[in-house]
This record gives C-alpha cells, sequence and structure tokens, in this order.
C-alpha cells in the first residue's frame, strides 16, 4: 500500500515539473481527403413519417478542406422522391452557406445547416401501408487543391567529378491536402539544363469530379440533365510553379487548362528549364487544381397514410 | 470474482449503444385471400331420417378490400334435405376487409337449418353434401413503388433509385397478385415515357369470374356460362394521370402468370424531374366464388318408414 502511494506522489513530481512549451503549435492544415462533409441531421428527416405532415430535412455541412466557400461556389439539391407526394422542395436547390477553409490559424473548417421544407401529400388515395423513398441529398460545389512539395532540382546529374549533393531527385509523396482531388505524387527526373516532372493527380474523395465552371455547377444538378462525359472527370490545372517560375506547356492539357482524369487519376507531365548554378538544390513546387466536385448521401424514409 | 466483474463490463461496453426499432405497424395490404368460408366444426353432420340439423357457417374477410353485396347460396339436393327458411338459402351479405382499424379483417358467422324429408326406401343411410358458394366482387388494389428515371444514359450515377424490376411477395390483400412490374423507361427525345409491364397471378383457392358473372355464379340464370370466363379488368395510374394498359380484360389460367403493359403517351418525364420513387397505382377488377363443402350423412333409424 505504502508503495502505491509513494509511486503516485513520484509521478505526480515528475509531471508538475515538466517542462512547458511556451512556443505556439504551428500545426500543417492541409491535410485530409475531404471538401464538404454532408450529413443528416438526427432526426430530420424521422424514419418514418405520415402523410400530411410537414418535411423537415436538414443537411449540416461542413467543411473539412483548406478552400473556403462562398454562396455562389456551390448548391445542395434534395431528390429521389416524387413531386406529387413531397411538395414545395425547392428543385433548384439551396445555395451552400458560406464556409471558410481550414487555415493556419483555423484549426477546424466552418460548419452551417441548410434546411428543406415541404409538405406530404395524403396518401389515402394512393392504396398503398407505406411509400419509401429514399432522400437523395446532393452537393455540387466549386474547390481547389493546392499542393506543394520540396522538389530536388540537379542541374547536371550525370556529371563525372564526384560532388557532395544536398539532394537527389527521386519520387515525392506529399500526402493529402485537404481537398477531394489530391496530387499523390511527383517524380522529379533529372536531364542536363531540364529536369521532368511528373504530378500524379487523384480523386480520393468519393465523389465525382468535373470541369470548373459556372454552367458545369448548374448541371450538376439532379434536376438537370447532367454532366456529360466531356464534363466529368476534369481537372483544371491553374497553376504549376517552381522556384516562382510558371511551368508553361504541361501535358496532357486541352486548350482550356482542364486535364481528363481516367479511373479517378491523371498524370501531368510538366518541364522546367530555368535552373541556376551547378549543383543540386531543394525548391518548392506549387500545384494549383480547380474543379466542381459533387457528393451524395442517401437516407430511406417511410410515410404512412394517417388513415 | 472480479474477474468475473470485469469480463461483464467488457461484454456490456462492447455490446454498443441499443438501437430503438419503430414499432411494427399493421401491413394491410398483404395476403392472397379475399373471403374465407368454412363450416364450423360445431355444425351438424350427421343426422338421422326426417331430423332437422343447425349448420354454422363461418366467413371472414382477409383480404384488403370491404365486400358490399355480395351473395351466398347454399346448394343442396332437396329431394333429401330442404332449408327450414327458404329465405336462408340464398343471401346477400356485407363483410368488412382489413384496415388500418381493424387488421384481421371482418368476421361473420350465420346459421342455416336443414331438414331431411325423407330417405328412399331402400337405403339405410345416405351421403348428401351441403354446399356454399359466396359470390361477389373484389378488386385487387396495390401501390407499387417504381423508379422513374429520366437519365437513360446514366449520366449521373450517383441516383437515389434505379429502374429496375420491382418483385411483390405475399400478395396485396386479395386473391388476384400482382407478382411483379418491370418499368421501362422508353426514351422520346429528351424525355422518357415510362411503360410498364405489369405480371399478375391468381393464387387464391376459388375461382375468377367477371365482374357481372359474379351475381350469376350464385344466382344462375341465362347467358351464364360467357360471364363466367376468368377475367378482370384493368387500371393503372401514375401521379393520378391514368395509363392505357393493354390487354384489358385480361384473362386467368390456372397457375399461369398475365403479364399486361401499361403506358400513357402524354405521361413524359424529362431531366427537370430528376429521379425519383412514385407509386404506380395499379386496380384489378373480377369477380370471385368461394365454395365450402359440408359432407352430411343422414341415417335411418330401424323401422323408420317416412317422415310426416
Amino acid at each position: 500500500m505504502k508503495k502505491s502511494v509513494l509511486f503516485v506522489l513520484f509521478l505526480l513530481v515528475l509531471v508538475s515539473c515538466a517542462r512547458k512549451s511556451t512556443e505556439p503549435q504551428v500545426t500543417d492544415f492541409r491535410y485530409g481527403t475531404e471538401g464538404i462533409r454532408m450529413e443528416f441531421v438526427q432526426n430530420l428527416p424521422p424514419p418514418r413519417l405520415f402523410d400530411r405532415e410537414p418535411f423537415n430535412v436538414m443537411i449540416q455541412v461542413e467543411n473539412r478542406g483548406t478552400t473556403t466557400i462562398g454562396q455562389q461556389d456551390g448548391a445542395i439539391f434534395l431528390s429521389g422522391f416524387d413531386n406529387t407526394i413531397i411538395t414545395g422542395i425547392n428543385t433548384n436547390g439551396i445555395p451552400i452557406p458560406e464556409l471558410e477553409g481550414r487555415g493556419p490559424f483555423i484549426p477546424k473548417g466552418g460548419i452551417n445547416v441548410v434546411n428543406f421544407k415541404g409538405v406530404i401529400q395524403s396518401l389515402s388515395g394512393k392504396r398503398i401501408d407505406k411509400y419509401q423513398p429514399t432522400i437523395l441529398a446532393t452537393a455540387c460545389y466549386h474547390y481547389e487543391t493546392v499542393a506543394s512539395a520540396q522538389v530536388c532540382i540537379d542541374p547536371n546529374p550525370y556529371a563525372a567529378t564526384s560532388q557532395q549533393r544536398v539532394c537527389s531527385p527521386g519520387t515525392i509523396s506529399p500526402g493529402s491536402q485537404g481537398a477531394p482531388i489530391a496530387v499523390t505524387s511527383v517524380q522529379v527526373d533529372p536531364s542536363p539544363g531540364k529536369t521532368r516532372f511528373t504530378i500524379n493527380i487523384q480523386n480520393v474523395g468519393g465523389g465525382d469530379v468535373f470541369k470548373f465552371g459556372g454552367q458545369y455547377l448548374d448541371k450538376c444538378s439532379p434536376y438537370n440533365p447532367g454532366l456529360g462525359f466531356d464534363e466529368i472527370d476534369f481537372v483544371r490545372v491553374a497553376d504549376v510553379t517552381i522556384s516562382g517560375t510558371k511551368l508553361a506547356g504541361c501535358k496532357p492539357v486541352d486548350n482550356q487548362g482542364f486535364v481528363r482524369l481516367a479511373n479517378g487519376m491523371a498524370s501531368l507531365y510538366c518541364e522546367y528549364g530555368g535552373m541556376l548554378g551547378q549543383s543540386a538544390y531543394l525548391t518548392p513546387l506549387n500545384i494549383i487544381l480547380h474543379y466542381g466536385y459533387r457528393q451524395s448521401i442517401a437516407r430511406p424514409i417511410e410515410i404512412r397514410p394517417v388513415a | 470474482m472480479k474477474k468475473v466483474i470485469f469480463v461483464l463490463l467488457l461484454l456490456v461496453a462492447c455490446m454498443g449503444p441499443v438501437q430503438k426499432k419503430l414499432p411494427q405497424s399493421a401491413e394491410v395490404m398483404t395476403g392472397t385471400s379475399a373471403l374465407e368460408v368454412s363450416f364450423n366444426p360445431n355444425s351438424m353432420k350427421d343426422l338421422l331420417m326426417c331430423q332437422e340439423a343447425n349448420v354454422l357457417v363461418d366467413m371472414k374477410n382477409v383480404g384488403a378490400l370491404d365486400i358490399e353485396g355480395g351473395i351466398r347460396s347454399f346448394i343442396l339436393e332437396e329431394q333429401t334435405l330442404k332449408p327450414v327458411k327458404m329465405e336462408e338459402k340464398q343471401k346477400s351479405f356485407d363483410l368488412e376487409g382489413k384496415s388500418q382499424f381493424n387488421p384481421r379483417g371482418g368476421v361473420a358467422q350465420f346459421e342455416f337449418k336443414v331438414k331431411n324429408v325423407g330417405l328412399p326406401e331402400q337405403l339405410e343411410s345416405y351421403d348428401s353434401p351441403l354446399i356454399l358458394q359466396a359470390c361477389y366482387t373484389y378488386k385487387t388494389s396495390a401501390g407499387v413503388q417504381v423508379c422513374i428515371d429520366p437519365d437513360t444514359k446514366n449520366v449521373n450515377p450517383q441516383k437515389p433509385c434505379r429502374a429496375e424490376p420491382v418483385s411483390l411477395s405475399g400478395g396485396q390483400g386479395a386473391p388476384v397478385a400482382i407478382t411483379r412490374v418491370e418499368p421501362l423507361m422508353v426514351p422520346e427525345g429528351n424525355k422518357i415515357s415510362p411503360k410498364f409491364a405489369v405480371y399478375v397471378q391468381h393464387v387464391g383457392l376459388g375461382t375468377v369470374v367477371t365482374e357481372e358473372g359474379a351475381e350469376l355464379a350464385c344466382t344462375g340464370g341465362e347467358e351464364s356460362k360467357a360471364r363466367l370466363s376468368s377475367y378482370a379488368t384493368v387500371k393503372a395510374d401514375l401521379q393520378g394521370r391514368p395509363l392505357s394498359c393493354t390487354p384489358n380484360p385480361v384473362r386467368f389460367e390456372a397457375g399461369k402468370e398475365v403479364r399486361f403493359i401499361c403506358d400513357n403517351e402524354d405521361a413524359k418525364f424529362g431531366s427537370a424531374e430528376g429521379t425519383f420513387t412514385s407509386i404506380l397505382n395499379v386496380e384489378i377488377s373480377y369477380g370471385y366464388v368461394n365454395t365450402a363443402v359440408l359432407p352430411m350423412k343422414i341415417t335411418r333409424l330401424p323401422g323408420q318408414e317416412s317422415c310426416k
């Protein structure tokens, strides 16, 4: 008994003597594979409803990524029900409220709710015990991926002289970037006078990626003809810079700057020729991608006639 | 002891939160019967010559529709057995079907008295069946959940539902059951026009007749043969818009599934409506006949010659 009391006291002394860190904690904020996360608020809608009742659906929207979303950047749509049975739901969707993305001093993105209100019409003439639609909430929004990686530039990789190098070019994994489209790896391929980069991009958010632009955002709605095969699985390469120099002519990019994803993946080939000096050095490579993103959540409900 | 408590605590913790289940509601539109007719076991089956017998009949409407203006009639060998009250031989009846407030359906019991009027001289005993027929008009009504999907090219893979065949098991509270519905989204320009192949089958124990034949089956009469064929008329609507169905009427064959196709050329759905679950209402109207048989045995007492 005495021994255990002494041991606890010893631990307390140790804890109290521990040096407290006074330096502010700087945390990385570009992590994660999500943009917007949607969730049905508990019991809205409830699993069982009755006809001639109000129909309320509340969706909690959280920005889990690093891009701030404005009112013009997206909307949430509710679909899956017969609009002669559940009336009053706006098929034009509800704009996603402004949600701040995660930042260096904002450890958590913005959270808000979107509310759909309708009315359930009488089911008494429908000759059914229950109507069981699946309510689908679809979010369509613009998002951005900012990926940054330290790459090794070696202006003279195959020089005959033996020289001490600070780095050697290879493949770098920048990790996740707080967005549903991620730069998964950058392959550095040095050659005399030029360094080539293979930038691998992947859709890691579980949703659909489509071309960036207002007209595509409108087409994303479940009440529109839908996005065509020439509009879906495209990412716009907004910027690729190295040491502040823009890498022009990355391939395969169309004249509007879009690169196509196949099976959720794409590779971008860029070339850099403005190397400094003769020795290898580390420099940041920045990649900015713009795109539209669509994701859905579903909830089955049951509506029963009162009489 | 401590170990046991620890293990129990661990088990309780691993069980997780208790999930709340929704209360069960009565399913009314299920089952493959309408009226169930049977002779009560307390009915007199064996009677002596010249004796009066009390026969009790139980009727249950286990279907989802109320029976109104049904007819029940007894068939008996009147040279042996005669109803005590002639007006009781054929009577009309009403019987409530299943509903949310009466999930078992209406039940009725009635009495029928018969009297033996004698046996031919050479017979010591005689078996004479008492047959009860119940004839009525009935409807199979079903609201089938179907998926209306204007996106036939599957441009949007994230859909709340898909236009796939719907199997319906267990019936709809009627002897004619809708067994499956196959929705077909026919592209017409930028829109689709849905067609539905509806499969139905007679799964009850009675006989399907035409609606007009229901009364005739119990009362008899002229031209009854054609009307006693197994035909039923069908009606369907989607979002309140009537669909036209072919063939109509449909003919039932024993043990076979029958198909009819319903559509409405004016009912078109485009992308503006989105993909959604709707209700296809199908109504099949027909006449129905149930039969029950009570084997009765009449025995002559030694020395008994005739009834006075």
